[in-house]
């Protein structure tokens, strides 16, 4: 297994590469280009603000909602689009796997990096966001930096599994946008943990995504240590997983061209 | 051993015909309801595929569609793995596919370059420095920060084929990528690939035209259903194809609405069967046919075609007689074309079409089957070209 993340290492150039052409490619022809990225979870912003906290009052934890849902949906954000592009990636990329070898892992992950430019541009308005509110984070905001590495290998873990079944199974693709839908609505995005009742807590917990969306407005807002109990017990499940299907990964590598 | 550059052992790659495209998980499921297997219908893309290339070979694949030539490349490639066998492949790897498999229109002729360059395998440090280069030999300096998707299809394969020329493996492998651009740019393109054999490259070149096939390689390999059928010379090869490629269709194909191919035979000058033929000789070709429908004003036209798809002759019976006929249906009929064989060493095939018209309507091919014949001409004179001019020859001193 170390010797295939070596020779990962060694395709880093077209990795890149291919990174960086999803991202010329896909806001080549629009006027507004890269600000689509900006726009997109901004007016998302303002219309669940509308709707969760003007028409249906849903608990923000005393923090303003606009402030409250932003910093849930902005790393929500970075995991749906890059599940949205990594999964079909493969399928989309059929051409250039029947005809030239190099490890196939690298469709998937270059659109978690194309998604990454993306977070890391709409991330400057969470900035403007905080000081409007006039916010200042604390020492506790540097755990978002242990937050975001678990949820960027459960976004691995996920896309390296589901863009190999897509190879074999097209039913992914349907899926897919009906999968993030729920997963969100599981997670606490719009609404607080605290929503969630008390017996159902502890499964709920279970999903990686609840504890790390949690766990950034914990550092980020609240000014505290995220809960370690439910995070670790993500961390614990998001690396089984990634174990699990780099591996099924790399073992159905090889027929992806003869199937796909 | 050392100098051994691929090596396949009795190479088998079988595909499934079930699951040659993707599945639904619908269809799974409903076969595991079933208690049923996977279809167990296979298909043999290759079988038992065995041959050495030595370091600095150039050899030609070539054979009829589905015959198994790309699946020996992407086996050499790497894209996939064999069913059974051993597939060897000593040094760096370099493949020229099919294009525009790399490009994305959206982006300008630069970014392609760097693109495909780093899918192909360069490193960009690499295509830095052979940046000027490769625009230069694609001829393309104006039009570089243009999105290909403005690119006429010319322009885009000499992109294509300029950055990968540009590669510096030790086995290249080369898929039908000659057949592109204008004739100038096929001849440099043939150049550059006579440059990496030169410069001691293996090389394995698949493609239909059998011309670049003949420039450029030493041997050739002919597939035929997935197994080697031919690996020697260049001419054996393509001699071998075409013979094999007019014997599958005998009488099976021609056009059944109306005349029938029943029969065929070529003979040489003392009436024996022959497809192989001297230089100078006389040979007939015997067709027997048979109507199917009510023809009339009917006439035979025959065309001789040489390996590189150039017609040589063409003639036809209303030439010839200045007559037409009409048939009845159900009738058989005998067709025979004598020919003096002024061609000279080389491949031939003859085709023959038959035109009339039936039930009364206009006049139209009513049968046309290209490759009825096929046979190898030899001749002990090296004459180049293709027909035999008798030439005669005289230098006088003038005092």
């Amino acid at each position: 297994m170390f010797e295939k993340i070596r020779e990962l290492a060694e395709y880093r150039e077209l990795l890149l590469t291919i990174a960086a052409r999803e991202i010329k490619v896909r806001y080549k022809q629009s006027i507004l280009g890269i600000f689509w990225s900006i726009l997109q979870p901004l007016s998302m912003m303002i219309i669940f603000t509308i709707v969760f906290s003007r028409f249906v009052k849903v608990p923000s934890d005393g923090i303003p909602y606009p402030l409250f849902f932003y910093t849930a949906l902005l790393p929500w954000t970075f995991f749906a689009t890059s599940l949205s592009f990594a999964i079909p990636s493969l399928v989309s990329n059929s051409n250039l796997l029947s005809k030239i070898y190099f490890p196939r892992e690298v469709f998937p992950i270059a659109s978690i990096l194309a998604a990454a430019v993306d977070f890391c541009i709409a991330a400057v308005i969470f900035l403007a966001i905080l000081a409007f509110y006039k916010v200042v984070p604390n020492m506790n905001a540097l755990y978002i930096i242990p937050i975001l590495s678990i949820q960027v290998l459960l976004t691995l873990a996920v896309s390296l599994f589901a863009s190999a079944v897509n190879v074999y199974y097209r039913d992914v693709k349907y899926a897919l946008p009906f999968f993030i839908q729920l997963w969100m609505y599981l997670s606490p995005v719009i609404y607080p943990v605290s929503s969630v009742p008390d017996e159902f807590k502890s499964i709920y917990m279970l999903n990686p995504m609840a504890p790390i969306i949690n766990g950034y407005r914990q550092a980020l807002l609240i000014g505290t240590a995220p809960d370690f109990y439910h995070l670790a017990i993500a961390a614990f499940v998001t690396l089984i997983m990634l174990f699990l299907s780099y591996k099924y990964f790399k073992m159905v590598e090889m027929s992806f061209a003869d199937r796909i | 051993m050392s100098d051994l550059a691929i090596k396949m052992e009795r190479v088998s790659k079988q595909y499934r015909l079930g699951q040659a495209g993707y599945r639904s998980l619908r269809e799974d499921i409903v076969n595991i309801f079933k208690g049923r297997k996977e279809d167990s219908q296979c298909f043999y893309a290759l079988r038992e595929v065995s041959f050495e290339l030595k370091r600095g070979e150039t050899v030609g694949i070539i054979g009829p569609n589905g015959a198994g030539k790309s699946t020996i490349l992407k086996l050499l490639a790497g894209v996939t793995i064999a069913s059974s066998g051993a597939v060897m492949a000593k040094g760096k790897i370099g493949a020229l596919i099919e294009l525009s498999a790399g490009f994305h229109p959206e982006l300008t002729g630069r970014e392609n370059i760097y693109l495909y360059g780093s899918i192909i395998g360069m490193k960009k440090s690499y295509i830095d420095r052979r940046y000027a280069e490769i625009v230069e030999f694609s001829g393309l300096e104006k039009f570089i920060d243009t999105p290909v998707k403005r690119y006429s299809s010319g322009m885009y394969a000499r992109l294509g084929f300029s950055v990968s020329a540009h590669l510096d493996p030790d086995i290249l492998l080369v898929d039908e990528v000659l057949s592109v651009g204008d004739y100038a740019f096929q001849d440099k393109c043939i150049n550059k690939m006579r440059g990496f054999r030169d410069s001691n490259k293996t090389i394995i070149y698949v493609s239909h035209n059998l011309d670049s096939v003949r420039k450029l390689c030493g041997r050739a390999i002919l597939l035929k259903e997935g197994r080697v059928a031919y690996d020697g010379d260049v001419e054996g090869a393509i001699g071998r194809y075409y013979v094999n490629f007019s014997e599958t269709q005998t009488g099976v194909r021609g056009s059944p609405e109306a005349v029938g191919l029943v029969g065929k035979r070529m003979t040489d000058s003392s009436g024996k069967p022959c497809t192989v033929i001297d230089s100078g000789e006389r040979a007939s070709f015997e067709l027997n046919l048979k109507t199917v429908r009510e023809l009339r004003g009917v006439y035979f036209a025959i065309f001789v075609r040489h390996s590189s798809g150039l017609v040589v002759f063409d003639t036809s019976s209303y030439l010839l007689h200045g007559v037409k006929y009409d048939y009845a249906r159900n009738q058989e009929l005998t067709l025979k074309y004598d020919l003096l064989i002024n061609l000279l060493k080389g491949t031939y095939t003859i085709g023959c079409n038959i035109h009339g018209s039936t039930n009364g309507g206009p006049p139209e091919c009513v049968f046309y089957e290209n490759n009825i014949f096929a046979f190898i001409v030899k001749d002990n004179i090296s004459h180049q070209g293709i027909a035999n001019l008798n030439a005669r020859c005289s230098i006088d001193l003038i005092q």
